[in-house]
């Protein structure tokens, strides 16, 4: 009777005196030191009658609390992938994230925590022995490891290539028409004896697209240094005006023109958008530039720049990483350079073997792209989710 | 608003439409009036918020590490050496702090969410697998009770019921090869093609020629429909900030605030006229 | 002195941009308080750094009223405003609901700047009207684009046949596909900007000898 009663619950999956193998309590990983993690095994044939409690005290013998209760169903590895990533193992192996306790009065952190896992089935409990773990803060965040392995990557073969570029400079380059266009415009500028407008955008020099805007700004420079022709650079930000400043004058100099640089040609205006943009317009309006440049970060004040530089008669030229405002720089501008287009301005102009170099690593990040799209969605086509955890993001 | 506010409101506001006409001295003196205290309004707000607050009182106070407070105020200073052309070159370090920090903030953003966050979005599969598990056949089932609830609630097809129609062949479209599955697919297809043709566009050092010209070409036909659909998307927005002024000045252009609009209008077109008649005389006479 | 002027800061970039780097792998409380601490440091340099644009506007402006040049008034203008707006800042201790800095700021910052932005309004026009012809297959679509979408946006547009559809489609892959090539591009080329800078590879900001 007992030996029957005994095979029914061994077949119910029931039988609960049964403890998961690999209970383990350790520091969260990856993370500020907020928590602990208290893992185990799932039990054989286990299904939603099995409940997991985890209890969590201060030390060995208690009191303990509850800290969570689930069925056997859910929490399992597999489910935080920012602590345990994709590993198939995960989907055997249940968690729970336990918070680290704050210190009372006279205690210093970081607490040890005791933690016990009970398994509760209709007919018994079993519970394992305590376990203990202190939360403590960690120098890595393992799951973003994917995102630094590319940017060494990419910057990996973006100084190859530099250094390639320096043996052999004769890289072909293709056509972009708006900056071909530059030259020109310098020179009618010139011709006509009317100054040129430049703008950096409206973001700071922390921003990579005013960077760039600098760059482009100091070959704009050299060129208005030899032909001679009056530039106006009028800036949003105080330290981007010194920077202009600075270019400029490193341009010149180069040039052999230093009597010709004028430190008053990069001014600042104010650091209010709208106010920036009535100035600015007001400056095309009077001075009537007959070229007008627009590079780096622009807003919503786009098309009010370009609208009010169109009227003047200038040639324009833009060039953003502004997406929203592409759209408008292309309905109002003579040559728009779109997006990337923008950083491949300044290796264009000055033809430098560093800069091209790093433009076709640029290109070879496409081609990486390209390929781990076409990769990927083959890879999901025949489902297989390598590609998928490799793209994941924490 | 105070009645003087009103009339100051108007009046500016007009002098700033006025850049419509041309320029003119009611635009320039709002243009100056505008630099002036945009300028002046930020020195004040940043004296309050970042000076007084983050300096000020931190050094006052008994907080460990309070003098680490002095760095950025001494790579503020070194900026300020740009007065003094004799050490400006100080100010370079003060410009590779501020660049640096620029830079290495945006690496790893950009890469996250720039490239990494947006493979993941293209890489699907570009032929759907109909799940046929217990989980999404059940998921069938509840959205097809749902349907047949509304349907019995409502005699004509209401939104609310358009909604749990259209949740029903969501849901089965994940099960069965439906048309609203080969909609799917097809747009994460275009997505696809989209995305290689215009990056096809943005290569620099290969020469546009046969398959690459071909894929470029098509990245710009995309890239055009996606300039005039982003122009469209946004106009309607902007128009809507011309009516708020508009409103503006029609509230403020009422009896209790003295037809201040109307009577700031004349004015100003009478000076203009005035104005416009002087500077023709003054080219003729030239 | 080279070394003071080229070599110094190559190594302020490289230091700061590193660290900046680490600090979003690092979940250390020590790295974000370096996250911490860095941007509390920018908005204090963002201060400093306004006394230098204020220096720059004095200068300008006051050469231009110095020397008397046409339009030299409105130069007058924007001093006289700036001084009035910073004394009505500092009149006494920070500035509230009805004080002179919050009412400067309703009645004309507030003011002037909506009406430049409904500007926009017009010039959204007045740029449509001239860039949207159909000389070629290029601008015809971008033509076409602008059309359904804004038809889309509209109530008439719900009750021509095809145009919701036709604007969702749009929105949903064509602008989609763009945007996200035009991302991976600026994404490569903005890492490849900034991996140039903190190796010092790119030193154009720092200027000449």
């Amino acid at each position: 009777m007992i030996r029957c009663l005994a095979a029914l619950l061994l077949a119910s999956g029931t039988l609960a005196a049964q403890v998961p193998e690999g209970f383990d309590v350790a520091d969260t990983p990856g993370d500020a030191g907020g928590s602990v993690v208290a893992s185990w095994k799932q039990l054989p044939n286990e299904d939603a009658s099995v409940t997991y409690v985890v209890s969590v005290s201060r030390s060995k013998d208690g009191p303990w609390e509850e800290a969570s209760r689930f069925p056997a169903t859910g929490g399992f590895k597999s489910d935080a992938p920012k602590y345990f990533w994709f590993w198939s193992s995960n989907r055997e192996e249940h968690f729970v994230e336990i918070p680290a306790f704050e210190p009372g009065e006279g205690e210093k952190g970081p607490i040890e925590i005791w933690v016990r896992l009970e398994v509760v089935t209709p007919s018994a409990t079993a519970a394992t022995a305590p376990l203990s773990a202190t939360p403590r803060p960690n120098w890595w965040n393992w799951p973003k490891t994917n995102v630094f392995v590319f940017i060494c990557l990419f910057g990996v073969a973006t100084f190859y290539l530099i250094r390639r570029a320096r043996r052999d400079p004769n890289l072909f380059i293709r056509r972009i028409p708006g900056l071909d266009a530059m030259e020109e415009a310098i020179g009618r500028a010139t011709e006509m004896g009317k100054p040129i407008l430049y703008l950096n955008g409206l973001d700071g020099m922390s921003s990579i697209s005013t960077i760039a805007s600098t760059c482009i700004l100091g070959q704009v420079a050299r060129r208005v240094a030899s032909y001679d022709t009056q530039i106006s650079v009028p800036c949003y930000d105080p330290v981007v005006m010194s920077v202009c400043q600075e270019v400029m004058r490193e341009a010149f100099y180069s040039s052999g023109r230093p009597d010709s640089y004028r430190p008053e040609s990069a001014f600042f205006v104010t650091n209010d958008q709208f106010g920036y943009v009535a100035a600015v317009d007001g400056i095309m309006m009077r001075e009537k530039p007959a070229a007008c440049f627009y590079f780096g970060f622009y807003y919503a004040e786009s098309l009010l720049l370009a609208e009010t530089g169109g009227t003047t008669g200038a040639i324009q030229i833009a060039g953003t990483d502004s997406v929203t405002q592409l759209p408008f720089f292309i309905a109002s501008c003579d040559y728009t350079l779109i997006g990337e287009e923008l950083y491949a301005a300044s290796a264009y102009l000055s033809r430098e073997p560093i800069q091209l170099g790093s433009l076709v690593a640029q290109d070879w990040g496409k081609i990486a792209v390209l390929g781990v799209l076409l990769l990927g969605t083959l890879a999901s086509l025949a489902r297989l989710d390598f590609f998928k955890h490799l793209l994941a993001t924490f | 608003m105070t009645i003087l506010g009103a009339w100051i409101a108007v009046g500016l506001t007009l002098f700033m439409f006025s850049f419509l006409y041309k320029d003119n001295p009611f635009y320039k003196f709002g243009e100056s009036l505008y630099v002036g205290i945009a300028l002046g309004y930020s020195l004040v707000r940043l004296w309050y918020q970042t000076w007084i607050d983050k300096v000020w009182e931190v050094l006052k106070s008994d907080a460990s590490g309070k003098w680490w407070v002095l760095l950025p105020v001494a790579i503020g200073l070194l900026l300020l050496t740009r007065f003094v052309p004799k050490v400006s070159w100080l100010s370079r370090w003060a410009f590779a702090f501020l660049i640096g920090y620029g830079s290495g903030m945006a690496i790893p953003a950009i890469l996250t969410t720039s490239i990494v966050k947006q493979a993941e979005a293209t890489a699907k599969p570009l032929v759907s697998m109909p799940d046929k598990s217990e989980a999404a056949k059940k998921s069938v089932d509840g959205a097809k009770a749902a349907w047949d609830k509304a349907k019995a609630a409502e005699p004509t097809e209401t939104d609310a019921v358009r909604a749990t129609r259209i949740r029903y062949e969501e849901a089965r479209s994940r099960t069965e090869y439906t048309f609203v599955t080969a909609y799917r697919d097809l747009t994460t297809l275009a997505i696809f093609i989209g995305v290689f043709s215009v990056l096809f566009y943005f290569f620099f050092s290969i020469e546009h020629k046969g398959p690459v010209r071909i894929f470029s070409r098509i990245g710009i036909l995309f890239l055009m429909i996606y300039f005039g659909a982003s122009y469209g998307n946004t106009a309607m927005g902007r128009f809507s900030l011309l009516y708020g002024r508009v409103l503006t000045l029609k509230k403020f252009g009422g009896g209790d605030y003295y037809y201040s609009t109307g009577i700031l209008v004349v004015v100003m077109i009478g000076v203009l006229t005035a104005l416009h008649f002087k500077n023709r005389g003054k080219e003729e006479r030239a | 002195m080279i070394h003071l002027k080229r070599t110094v800061p190559l190594a302020i970039a490289f230091l700061s941009g590193i660290i900046l780097m680490l600090q979003y792998f690092i979940p250390h409380p020590a790295s974000e308080t370096v996250l911490q601490y860095s941007q509390d440091w920018l908005t204090t340099i963002a201060y400093v750094a306004m006394l230098l644009g204020v220096g720059s506007l004095l200068q300008s402006h006051s050469l231009k009223i110095r020397r008397q040049v046409p339009g030299w008034g409105y130069s007058a203008v924007a001093l006289i405003t700036f001084g009035l707006t910073v004394l009505a800042g500092f009149h006494g201790k920070e500035d509230g609901p009805g004080g002179p800095l919050n009412w400067i700021y309703e009645n004309l910052l507030n003011q002037m700047s909506a009406t430049m932005f409904s500007i926009l309004g017009f010039f959204i026009a007045s740029a449509a009207f001239r860039a949207f012809r159909a000389r070629s297959l290029e601008s015809t679509l971008l033509l076409l684009a602008a059309v359904i979408i804004m038809l889309g946006q509209v109530p008439v547009g719900a009750h021509l046949p095809v145009i919701p559809e036709a604007a969702a489609w749009i929105l949903a892959v064509q602008t989609t596909a763009a945007k996200r090539a035009i991302m991976f591009g600026v994404a490569l080329g903005s890492i490849a900007t900034a991996l140039r800078v903190i190796f010092g590879i790119e030193r154009a900001y720092l200027g000449g000898e």
